[in-house]
């Protein structure tokens, strides 16, 4: 541990991890380099493309614009926890089935964002497919397939709860 | 089951779906440094000193360079013939910087950290100068401006004078496209190591390894070209904009093998704002000379590209496409081309997606466009008069100059066919007729359509290998990487179909087959083409062997062997003797019972020579809205046609052609990178920030399979950045339509401000001052 390192815990995709990192590196820096999960990607890095989102205790967030220490106490979900290869959990499928993937890049930030927002539970289609277009860029991907892959998503989610 | 011509899955979505796809920001080494580079702040200036000393008080630095450590080496060798002039790109700036990013020392370290932070302890004493930012208004004033006059770049054939003479009318335009610089969205990445046991280099790089490229960096680590050995990988996002060799990978090959450790370096943010892959800023005057009936008697255009500060082999290639693509797919009886390079104080220019197809479509839809106008009729009906049969002869190929063997398309595109499509799949004419109607009601919307001649394919070589293992699973190598278009689940397909299995069971990889003999073409799209091709006769190989060992084996004769779902059989029969492809494989490996001659067991290889290029040909559609409080343009649906020759996965092809229409109307609304004050883009083109998939219109995809490509035996023509090429001349000609003012868009992307004050000098010169679009002229065109 160097001088000025921080020793802080989180909840990973559903493990108690901790670990130690200077007060300068980005959540999305300890995700990648310290934890070696590097389904979470660096894109602009500059908050705009929202290539590197991940959830915070279930809400989206660029990783590169976080601290990792402010994620100290938090839960936080990366592509990882969502399903495996030869496992993979429905949102995931959606993709798969859609071919909303092109280079695949900037689909974990495309995944988590949706995913939050459709856990979130009080967004209807629309807007969940709306937002998340709005919010995160893809270079090569295809949007019609996108919009179609969230849309079966969250059909198959849970119904939206009443206000 | 047949793959082949179906919407398979992606073999790879899964990967990708789980985030388990390694890019190349993912690589790291053991005992790995860091390069940092120190770039110059000023656009152009003379390097007075670097002072180095700062950046060795930093624990873990390991070597800082300059250009004199390297000897001054390049990243490219000189150019020959016209342009010999021009200075190549230094792989570290020397005595002079000639843009605003040029790298000029590079800082080596243990980590990426300690790299940046010594970096910015070095100090860079440049004398700085009046930069040239702006290409056509400074004339021979940059050092690497090629001489005045010379159009190194030219094309004629026909009696130009004779078709102008004849002609009942002439259209004459000055278009241009700005310089664009997309960024990938992934950083961009350079890695290199040196493994001096086996004394081989390992280089990791977005670039496509072409033959030059390997020389190159075989040149700066002193070893023969067969060392080095080209590993692709994954790379995100905007593969045009990294195709070219650059300054980093050449310094990472260097640093490894002198320093003896593996280097990588990873582009920063502001790196990838200053250089991302630039594409040439582009400026023409064109003519046309008509007949009353509206045919294109000539064509006559000048043009000029704006190179940057050094010559990169993409905007020559641009020039070239230029060319030969401007005819389209209406040959004029007459045609004559010349283009020239001028030199800047920007980042250097190369290639884009699209590059050089989408300016080259611009200028000839925008010239019948106008003659359309003119006349009073359709574009459309314009365009049919105009297009050519598919059979036509001759003059397609340049004979000499620097595009020489490369062929004008107009002889070889089917654009009737495309056209046909269009109006049946989409109703072009009733959309048309639609924004009219809309516009009387007082909407500034319009409709527009655009006919392209893509190119893919090139070559000249490619290579396939393919193996049977022993649980019967198929192994393909082919040496194109996996872009993000699906292509390796296209060559498993095919490779299915030939032998027999099930397409899942065969695992496509990229990898470095035979570096000497291979020169993958960094520009032309076509890389499945090649690809698919190899593999192709690489199955077709091995389904041989495959029935003459089966015939040894099971004891039928060879020509009676049927493959069906990996298990080798009898034809015609649905009981008796048969095996398993895995058992068969065993059964023929070296030493076994029915071991082949050559050693080999069930692996073949796969060799396709291009015999030339395919040209693709497609017509995009787009419908608009304006917004008459700011101009801003919004597209409404985009239409596309495209002849694919063969859709080995329809699926696959609509979405990258989706895509690529994605990056049209990008480029077409967004893509500037217009210089600001000190030499730095200033409106990013396809940057994250000025455009989100919510500002994207629904595409509709129509593939025609009537123009197969005699290039390739699988009659494939090609996709590559189709989608992009014509978008942006559909929407001009939209919005032109939307505003009533033929021949109004002259410059690609269109200006939101431009056409602001358009409608509000209309709605000034109207009485009532209430802008309102032209209805009158819009009534005019049926």
């Amino acid at each position: 541990m160097t001088a000025g390192s921080v020793r802080m815990r989180v909840d990973l995709n559903g493990e108690d991890r901790t670990l130690v990192v200077e007060p300068r590196a980005t959540l999305l820096h300890a995700l990648r380099e310290v934890f070696g999960l590097t389904g979470t990607r660096a894109g602009c890095q500059e908050g705009h493309c929202g290539t590197c989102t991940v959830l915070v205790d279930g809400e989206p967030v660029r990783s590169c614009l976080m601290f990792a220490v402010q994620a100290h106490r938090t839960r936080v979900e990366t592509v990882e926890g969502c399903g495996d290869t030869d496992a993979l959990g429905p949102l995931q499928q959606a993709f798969v089935d859609a071919g909303a993937l092109g280079c695949g890049y900037c689909a974990p930030g495309f995944l988590m964002l949706a995913k939050g927002l459709i856990d979130r539970n009080d967004l209807g289609v629309d807007e969940i497919v709306e937002t998340v277009l709005a919010a995160n860029t893809c270079s090569c991907g295809n949007r019609d397939a996108l919009a179609s892959a969230i849309t079966t998503a969250r059909k198959a989610a849970a119904p939206v709860s009443p206000p | 089951m047949k793959h082949v011509g179906r919407s398979v899955a992606r073999l790879d979505g899964p990967r990708h779906a789980a985030g388990k796809s390694r890019f190349l920001t993912d690589l790291e080494f053991p005992r790995q440094l860091h390069m940092h580079l120190v770039r110059s702040q000023v656009a152009r200036g003379t390097v007075r000193d670097v002072l180095t000393e700062g950046a060795f008080t930093v624990p873990g630095v390991v070597a800082v360079w300059t250009a004199e450590d390297i000897s001054h080496a390049t990243v490219r060798a000189p150019l020959e013939g016209p342009y010999a002039a021009l200075c190549p790109e230094p792989v570290l700036a020397g005595d002079s910087v000639h843009y605003r990013g040029e790298a000029v020392a590079a800082v080596f370290a243990h980590t990426a950290d300690a790299a940046e932070d010594a970096a910015e302890r070095i100090i860079l004493d440049i004398a700085e100068e009046e930069p040239v930012l702006h290409f056509g208004n400074a004339q021979g004033a940059h050092q690497n401006t090629p001489s005045p006059g010379a159009e190194p770049v030219s094309m004629a054939y026909g009696d130009l004078n004779l078709a102008f003479h004849n002609a009942d009318f002439t259209v004459e335009r000055c278009l241009s496209v700005a310089c664009d610089a997309p960024m990938a969205q992934e950083p961009r990445v350079a890695a290199a190591l040196w493994d001096g046991g086996s004394e081989t280099l390992r280089v990791w790089s977005a670039a496509r390894p072409t033959l030059e490229g390997r020389r190159r960096i075989a040149d700066a680590v002193g070893a023969p070209i067969s060392a080095v050995v080209w590993e692709q990988h994954w790379a995100g996002g905007h593969f045009g904009a990294q195709a070219e060799l650059c300054a980093e990978d050449v310094l990472v090959a260097m640093a490894a093998r002198r320093l003896g450790q593996p280097v990588r370096w990873v582009e920063d943010p502001a790196e990838r704002q200053a250089l991302g892959g630039h594409g040439p800023g582009f400026e023409a005057r064109a003519r046309a000379a008509v007949s009353a009936s509206g045919a294109l008697l000539g064509l006559d255009v000048r043009f000029c590209l704006d190179l940057g500060a050094y010559p990169r082999p993409g905007a020559f290639h641009c020039a070239d496409l230029i060319v030969s693509l401007l005819p389209g797919p209406y040959p004029p009886r007459a045609y004559r081309v010349a283009g020239q390079f001028q030199a800047t104080n920007r980042a250097p220019m190369g290639f884009r997606s699209g590059g050089g197809r989408m300016e080259a479509t611009f200028v000839r839809e925008r010239l019948l466009d106008a003659a359309a106008a003119e006349l009073g009729i359709a574009p459309s009906i314009l365009r049919a008069r105009n297009l050519s049969a598919p059979s036509g002869s001759g003059r397609d190929t340049a004979q000499d100059g620097p595009n020489k063997g490369l062929p004008t398309a107009s002889v070889r595109a089917d654009g009737h066919a495309v056209a046909q499509v269009a109006e049946e799949s989409f109703a072009l004419s009733v959309l048309r007729q639609r924004a009219a109607e809309r516009r009387t009601r007082g909407s500034f919307c319009g409709f527009g359509i655009a006919q392209y001649v893509d190119v893919c394919g090139g070559g000249p070589f490619d290579r396939a290998r393919v193996r049977i293992e022993a649980d019967g699973g198929v192994e393909v190598v082919v040496s194109l990487a996996e872009r993000g278009r699906g292509s390796h689940t296209a060559v498993a397909q095919i490779v299915a179909d030939v032998i027999g299995v099930d397409y899942r069971r065969v695992r496509v990889r990229s990898g470095d087959l035979s570096p000497s003999e291979i020169g993958v073409s960094p520009f032309l799209r076509g890389g499945l083409t090649a690809a698919a091709t190899s593999a192709l006769l690489a199955a077709e190989a091995l389904r041989e062997k495959i029935a003459r060992g089966a015939a040894q084996v099971l004891g039928i004769a060879p020509h009676n062997i049927a493959i069906r779902s990996g298990r080798v059989c009898e034809a015609g029969r649905n009981f008796g003797r048969s095996l398993e492809l895995g058992e068969l494989a065993s059964a023929m490996a070296p030493g076994a019972a029915a071991e082949c001659a050559d050693g080999h067991g069930l692996f073949a290889e796969g060799v396709h020579r291009s015999s030339g290029v395919s040209f693709p040909s497609g017509l995009a559609a787009a419908s608009v809205d304006i917004d008459a409080k700011t101009g801003f343009v919004r597209v409404q649906r985009v239409f596309l046609v495209h002849d694919v020759g063969n859709a080995i996965n329809p699926g696959l092809a609509e979405a990258q052609l989706t895509a690529g229409a994605h990056g049209g109307v990008v480029a077409a609304l967004y893509g500037a990178a217009d210089p600001a004050g000190y030499g730095e883009p200033g409106w990013r083109g396809g940057s994250s920030s000025s455009f989100t998939g919510a500002d994207l219109p629904p595409v509709e995809v129509a593939l025609v399979e009537r123009g197969s490509s005699a290039q390739n035996p699988l009659g494939i023509n090609g996709i590559g950045s189709a989608g992009v090429v014509g978008v942006g001349s559909a929407m001009a000609a939209a919005v032109d339509d939307a505003l009533g003012a033929p021949g109004f868009v002259e410059r690609l992307p269109i200006d939101p401000r431009t056409i602001w004050a358009k409608i509000s000098a209309d709605g000034a010169a109207q009485s009532g001052g209430h802008a309102r679009p032209a209805a009158a002229a819009a009534a005019k065109i049926p």
